[in-house]
């Protein structure tokens, strides 16, 4: 049984918020959820400011908060490491989004709409379509999604987009049980991002792992994380995030 | 005497939740609070069956209503950038009708290593029971 996870170097990372537009398309995540963010940090004062990213999935802990509060056993940890939600078991109670430090869990506070982004079978989007992708529809309706997975059989590829349930990362569990990477990583144009079996020493993510120091994110909270950074361009305490989640101070 | 809410919520944060929940508890009757933990957690306290955020459901009637949590334990008006949450900026998953946004930090102080259930000790997922 692998042991999955993620590296993600941060001294590699520009910013450029492809893993999240990745993210979007493979998953066809509703109007304002995000899977995949990445965080743009901004830290001194003109002229002497410095910018870092962060780009922050599901963290997949194995210690996960959210699992234990779940009333329904809807969130639960695969054997690999994955960390899904049953979307047929899942009541919207919130308490994963209560409990997770990393703030990754979205709740459908409306009924999603089947595309948000553009109506691929209008004319007009046929049209402006063809000259950038000769045609071919991006895989907004996944079919991938509305399956059942892992040994459980259970629906957790979040097709399940509806009101009233929460939703988050999933590592792409549909293309990882196919033997692919996460869109994000696969998307990603510099390499930043890295998934593989953290009990292999031959992956990469091992690899990367042994060269460089790791870090989790707010470790202090016990929850053993599965996604590690290396790279040194991590935001201080006193930087300021560009576009700042409600709440947070300057 | 009560505490004021500021004081009362770093109290909370520096772990010194016993002190705060007792002269909590003591506003609303009840006490002492581990006793209080153990009588929800086996349904001798009624606190409802609807499990939610909601202010009406059982999040905020358990830690609220019951143990005599003020708002202002856990909302605070911001959160410190070392207690970053990473929530996306849309905030979709805060009603509208939140007090402010709440500094996770405030829940360990209950929930490592008891009385409160495990949720950020070192019990494993699936030692803790699901109900
Ligand atoms: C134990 C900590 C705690 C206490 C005490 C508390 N809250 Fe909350 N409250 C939360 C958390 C956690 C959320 C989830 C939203 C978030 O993450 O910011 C929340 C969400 C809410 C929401 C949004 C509900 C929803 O459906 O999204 C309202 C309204 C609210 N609280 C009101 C109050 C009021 C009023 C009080 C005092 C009477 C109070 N809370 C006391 C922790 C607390
Ligand atoms: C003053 C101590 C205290 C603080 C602070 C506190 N809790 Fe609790 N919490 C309790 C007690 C006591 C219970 C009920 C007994 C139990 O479930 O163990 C409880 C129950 C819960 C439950 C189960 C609810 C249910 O329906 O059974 C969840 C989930 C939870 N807390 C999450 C949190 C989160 C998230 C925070 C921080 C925002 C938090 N708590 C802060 C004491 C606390």
């Amino acid at each position: 049984m692998p042991r999955y996870g993620m590296v993600i170097d941060l001294d590699r990372c520009v910013g450029c918020r492809a893993c999240m537009e990745a993210c979007k398309v493979e998953n066809n995540t509703p109007q304002a959820i995000f899977w995949m963010y990445l965080f743009r940090f901004e830290e001194g004062e003109f002229p002497a400011t410095r910018i870092s990213f962060l780009p922050r999935p599901c963290m997949h802990c194995d210690n996960a908060p959210c699992v234990k509060v779940c009333p329904t056993g809807a969130r639960y940890k695969r054997d690999d490491g994955l960390v899904a939600t049953n979307a047929d078991a899942c009541i919207g109670s919130r308490y994963c989004v209560a409990a997770c430090p990393y703030g990754v869990n979205s709740f459908n506070w409306k009924e999603p709409k089947a595309n948000y982004y553009l109506d691929w079978s209008a004319p007009s989007a046929a049209q402006a379509l063809k000259p950038v992708t000769a045609g071919a529809v991006p895989p907004y309706d996944n079919p991938d999604l509305d399956r059942k997975w892992g040994k459980e059989q259970r629906k957790i590829a979040g097709g399940g987009h509806r009101q009233g349930i929460v939703e988050k990362c999933t590592f792409c569990v549909q293309r990882v049980e196919k033997g692919l990477k996460p869109a994000c990583v696969t998307a990603c144009p510099v390499s930043a991002l890295e998934f593989g079996d953290l009990d292999d020493p031959a992956s990469a993510v091992s690899r990367r792992l042994r060269s460089d120091r790791s870090f989790r994110l707010r470790e202090d909270f016990g929850t053993e994380p599965r996604v590690h950074y290396i790279g040194a361009a991590r935001a201080g305490t006193g930087a300021r995030e560009i576009e700042q989640p409600k709440g947070a101070t300057a | 005497m009560s505490i004021p809410r500021a004081a009362q919520a770093l109290l909370l944060i520096g772990g010194l939740f016993a002190v705060v929940a007792a002269s909590g508890a003591a506003e609303v009757g009840v006490t002492p609070w581990p006793t209080t933990a153990e009588q929800i957690r086996k349904g001798k306290i009624d606190v409802g069956k609807k499990y939610g955020m909601g202010t009406d459901q059982r999040f905020h009637r358990i830690h609220e209503s019951t143990l005599g949590l003020e708002c202002a334990a856990c909302h605070a008006d911001r959160i410190p950038a070392s207690a970053r949450t990473f929530s996306v900026p849309p905030a979709v998953d805060v009603s509208q009708a939140s007090p402010g946004p709440v500094d996770r930090r405030v829940c360990q102080g209950c929930h490592v290593g008891g009385p409160a259930r495990d949720v950020y000790g070192s019990q494993r997922p699936s030692e803790v029971k699901q109900r």
